[in-house]
């Protein structure tokens, strides 16, 4: 599904000169599974999920998702996923229904099907009652909602989500989750990213702990614990980190 | 590129716009508002100067002479009054008594100073008496008298003080001017009656001019001059505006990043945007045409009566609006196009902003120049873009259809050439992601230095190229000028024998061998990379003696055409015939040396080296091959070298770039340049019959000595002419194109070999041939 080969994203940078933001990464993620990237900021998780959704070019290593090259065939990859980031607003002057079907048949769906489809998609997000509504008058909650049904609307078999819960509030971020969850039942390939232990302890299925650009630690939660002797994730992440004084502010 | 895909994104695009209160204010209101608001306001000025009253002053009124009569009513009198003009548009304080004009000068100054009159008109004591004794005397005199006559004009003048920095003054000038015209002009009458003279006299005939222009054909010249400036502003900032919304808007919201990820190509994402930008300007441009002609129109109704019918600015003749389409259409596109990749260049609405400026400036020469007088549509104006649509246009309104048919083909050839570059340049920036994810960085001169020594690549990069080109050029048009007169104040009487060596030397190491390798020592680290150090391989070589004999024919040809295309004026032609003088009189070895092997070494390691190499990293070999053909045609100077010289660059360029290798592109421009001397002597010694042991000078300057003549009869292959306008060599047709045949085959043979690409080129095919599959 996902497959992450000795990914490197190097870039030049005026005062850092050449910097790795990702260093080496392998990662192999599975349908019917969340995968979840664990790290503070600045460890490299949105890079990583930019070259999955083909924003970003790797310097070295090879991505495949469902089989396509993200370098060569990235028209292809864009077809197998859904991508929601905090990058990936939606249009201020378009409604929750005109943005969705938008994608929609950018997709290349069928115009009766694709109506089919949002019906369905906007009865289970529960967005009828702002189907009519402009995008700038949305709540950031609201907001969310119309990503994620813009992101499934073709029914991808991955998701690609880039700490969607950042800016929501505990009752949105927990109906959030609970759709996410549905999707992987679904079978999706699911590939998440967070720096908040608790989602990522109950959502994921395989785990791996991102730093400096590096993967630190992967596996199932139950492998990790007995691997390293922690109790939780949190005691875990702050082992193999090193503890908050020690780091970096920033 | 799927239509389907450009046409959700054109209408989704449009949809967005016209929701966006901003662009329909800018769009559709301010044109239709802006023009007649304007229109108004110029009526109201126009009829509050007609309505307004002028007050003067007449000092001395005493002078007056009783007839014909100036001042009735404390105004004009009817009599005096032209046409329009009612004696209540005057106010007249008359002051009686008259005086010496030193006595009264201050108090004049201080009343039109004050706004109190804005004019005074002053009448000299005896003024009145002077003119009517000057009457009585003509009345009687006879001709012999004619000297005193002119003696006794000599009487002090009336004046008219006025002060001409103030409007008010100004325009009560204009009318006052008129009215003592026509008072003067009623004395001469009275003067002529009183000789007997029919008044006739004055004007024995009239000169009136026919116009053979139809009024249509007036009014479409006029807007022909008009519309190249409504092009350039409302068909740029039409496009200019929503190619930041829908550009640095949409990175600024964040929308950007989510159209990326939908499987939309890149190239459809810019088709579909610059439909909509392209939609817009149009828009623009026709709604403020359209307003501002039936303005114009109505005002100038208005104020007819006024002008006599002078200044007409109707609307454009409807066959005219045709021909204004039909140019808007590609004005627009180009605007778009540029609109839109400078547009996605910028981080932020605000950052767009900025480049606006810069836009208009560049184009505006190009706008103005077809305007200029005396510039017409000719090859040479129209293979320049924007200028060459506008004068195409105008050779259409004017009625110069053949004109136009002859010239459309490269003006349009042209025009779709900048199109197609600029989309090729905007879905670049589409594809580049330090554009589409750069964050504001400050920028350090300083640490930019270093970190582009310090992270240097085996090539250079395509900055450091351009960089590079700039520099050749601005040594060449800038350096080589200063030196050359430093050179001549240091050696007054010139080198003599040694000048063309010493120039072509200091040219060819000093302003481009020497500045490329000291520039490529800071930027590369591999030249063998770079300057394409690899042996090739002996039939490459081979292929080359043979593609220069048979190019060699064509090149001739070409430069008879550019010849004929491009005439050269007297002082260019001054300078070169200088040039010749002094490759007369050099020797066949070193004059080979000089523009044969000097030439192939060093421009070829600047331009199919260094630049090429590094233009190369923009991922598509025709561009690169072509900016650095065009840079090498323009440091050779003279235009019409300098086409001679891009085509051939353009030739070496792939050369270069098929073979891997420098030497093949060395080894043919060391062959071609070789021939261009050697084959005029050797067809002059074949064919010519001339004296053995005799010094011949050849086309007049190249001077050499005769050792063998031959005289055959080569007529049916080439015609060898020694003297007078077409002095040269003209190969037979049939020759030409059988070497034409040969050099296609040649390019077939070289397109054939693996050329190894740049990884961005390997990239770019890759993305390029993704949906083939």
């Amino acid at each position: 599904m996902i497959h992450v080969r000795e990914l490197v994203k190097a870039y030049n940078d005026l005062h850092r000169g050449k910097f790795v933001a990702v260093d080496g990464v392998s990662l192999h993620a599975m349908p019917g599974q969340i995968f979840g990237l664990l790290g503070p900021n600045g460890a490299g998780k949105t890079t990583v999920l930019r070259i999955l959704s083909t924003m970003l070019r790797p310097t070295s290593g090879t991505v495949k998702i469902n089989g396509y090259d993200v370098l060569t065939e990235p028209a292809m990859v864009r077809h197998q996923i859904g991508y929601v980031s905090t990058n990936t607003a939606i249009y201020d002057r378009m409604t929750a229904w005109e943005m969705v079907e938008y994608f929609g048949r950018l997709y290349g769906m069928e115009k009766d099907q694709l109506k089919q489809r949002m019906e369905t998609i906007f009865q289970r997000l529960k967005m009828q009652e702002i189907r009519d509504v402009l995008g700038a008058k949305m709540s950031t909650g609201m907001k969310q909602k119309v990503s994620i049904a813009r992101a499934i609307v073709h029914d991808p078999p991955v998701l690609v989500f880039d700490e969607p819960t950042l800016g929501l509030d505990i009752f949105v971020s927990r109906a959030l989750l609970q759709i996410i969850s549905e999707l992987r039942d679904q079978g999706k390939c699911i590939i998440f990213s967070s720096h908040i232990m608790r989602e990522v302890e109950k959502l994921c299925d395989q785990v791996a702990i991102m730093h400096k650009g590096k993967i630190l630690a992967e596996g199932t939660q139950d492998e990790l614990r007995e691997q390293y002797g922690q109790p939780d994730l949190e005691e875990l992440f702050f082992h193999l980190i090193g503890e908050p004084e020690e780091m970096e502010l920033g | 590129m799927r239509a389907i895909n450009v046409k959700l994104i054109l209408f989704r695009e449009l949809r967005d716009q016209l929701r966006d209160r901003r662009t329909l204010f800018s769009v559709v209101v301010l044109p239709v508002l802006l023009y007649p608001l304007l229109g108004l306001l110029i009526m109201q000025v126009t009829q509050f100067r007609q309505q307004s009253t002028t007050e003067l002053q007449i000092i001395g009124s005493d002078e007056l002479p009783e007839f014909p009569v100036l001042v009735a009513d404390n105004s004009f009198s009817e009599e005096v009054l032209p046409d329009g003009y009612r004696q209540d548009m005057f106010q007249i304080t008359l002051e009686p008594k008259s005086g010496l004009l030193d006595d009264l000068e201050d108090s004049i100054q201080q009343s039109i100073k004050t706004g109190e009159f804005g004019v005074v008109i002053y009448f000299p004591p005896g003024f009145a008496d002077r003119l009517k004794k000057y009457q009585e005397r003509q009345a009687s005199s006879s001709a012999d008298e004619e000297g005193d006559v002119a003696e006794e004009m000599e009487f002090p003048q009336p004046r008219i003080f006025v002060n001409l920095a103030q409007d008010k003054s100004q325009s009560d000038f204009q009318r006052v001017k008129v009215v003592i015209h026509r008072w003067r002009e009623k004395i001469i009458q009275q003067n002529l009656e009183a000789h007997d003279v029919p008044k006739e006299v004055t004007n024995p005939f009239v000169v009136n001019p026919v116009d053979l222009a139809e009024e249509p054909e007036r009014r479409a010249l006029l807007w022909s001059k008009i519309f190249p400036f409504i092009v350039v502003i409302w068909a740029l900032t039409g496009a200019f505006y929503p190619a930041i919304d829908l550009c640095a808007g949409e990175k600024e919201r964040g929308t950007l990043e989510t159209l990326l990820s939908s499987p939309a190509l890149r190239s459809e994402i810019v088709g579909g945007k610059l439909l909509a930008i392209m939609m817009f300007s149009i828009a623009t441009s026709l709604l403020n045409l359209a307003s501002m002609g039936l303005t114009a129109g109505l005002v100038m109704q208005q104020l007819e009566a006024g002008s006599g019918g002078a200044l007409n600015i109707g609307p454009p003749p409807l066959w005219s609006i045709g021909w204004l389409l039909l140019a808007l259409i590609p004005m627009s596109a180009l605007f778009s196009a540029l609109s839109l990749a400078v547009a996605a260049l910028a981080r932020s609405s605000k950052e767009g902003q900025y480049y606006l400026v810069p836009l208009l400036m560049i184009n505006l020469p190009l706008v103005v120049l077809p305007i200029l007088p005396g510039v017409t549509l000719n090859l040479g104006t129209s293979i320049i873009p924007v200028t060459g649509v506008l004068l195409l246009m105008k050779a259409l309104m004017e009625d110069n259809y053949y004109e136009a048919m002859v010239f459309a083909v490269p003006v349009m050839a042209v025009t779709w050439f900048c199109i197609w570059l600029s989309i090729r340049w905007a879905i670049d920036q589409f594809n580049n992601e330090s554009v589409l994810f750069r964050e504001s960085e400050r920028f350090d001169i300083r640490l930019w230095f270093s970190h582009t020594i310090r992270d240097r690549g085996p090539t250079p990069t395509f900055g450091a190229a351009v960089i590079a080109g700039l520099m050749l050029l601005m040594l060449r048009f800038f350096i080589v000028p200063i030196a050359l007169s430093k050179l001549k104040i240091l050696f007054p009487e010139g080198l003599g024998d040694a000048e063309l060596t010493v120039m072509t030397m200091l040219s060819q190491f000093g302003f481009i061998l020497i500045p490329i390798l000291v520039f490529a020592y800071f930027t590369c680290r591999s030249p063998a990379a770079t300057f394409r150090l690899v042996a090739p391989k002996w039939t490459t070589i081979l292929m080359m003696v043979l593609l220069a004999i048979v190019v060699h024919p064509l090149s001739m040809a070409l430069a008879g055409w550019i010849k004929q295309a491009f005439p050269m004026d007297s002082a260019t032609k001054e300078q070169l015939e200088g040039f010749l003088a002094q490759v007369g009189d050099t020797s066949i070895p070193l004059l080979i040396l000089l523009i044969a092997v000097l030439p192939a070494i060093c421009e070829e390691l600047a331009f199919r080296g260094f630049i090429l190499s590094g233009l190369r990293h923009m991922g598509h070999k025709w561009a690169a091959i072509c900016i650095t053909a065009f840079l090498f045609g323009v440091t050779h100077g003279l235009l019409q070298q300098s086409i001679g010289a891009a085509i051939l660059g353009v030739l070496i360029g792939y050369i270069a770039v098929q073979t891997s290798s420098i030497f093949p592109g060395m080894a043919y421009h060391f062959l071609h340049n070789s021939l261009m001397v050697l084959i005029p002597i050797s067809l002059v010694l074949l064919t010519q019959q001339i004296d053995i042991d005799s010094d011949f000078i050849l086309f007049g300057f190249y001077q050499f000595h005769v050792d063998v003549a031959f005289n055959l009869n080569l007529d049916w292959i080439v015609k060898v002419t020694l003297e007078g306008d077409d002095a040269g060599i003209q190969y037979a047709p049939w020759l030409v194109g059988l070497c034409a045949v040969i050099v296609v085959a040649i390019v077939v043979w070289l397109s054939k070999l693996q050329g190894a690409l740049s990884a961005e080129e390997e990239l770019q095919s890759a993305l390029e041939h993704q949906h083939q599959h």
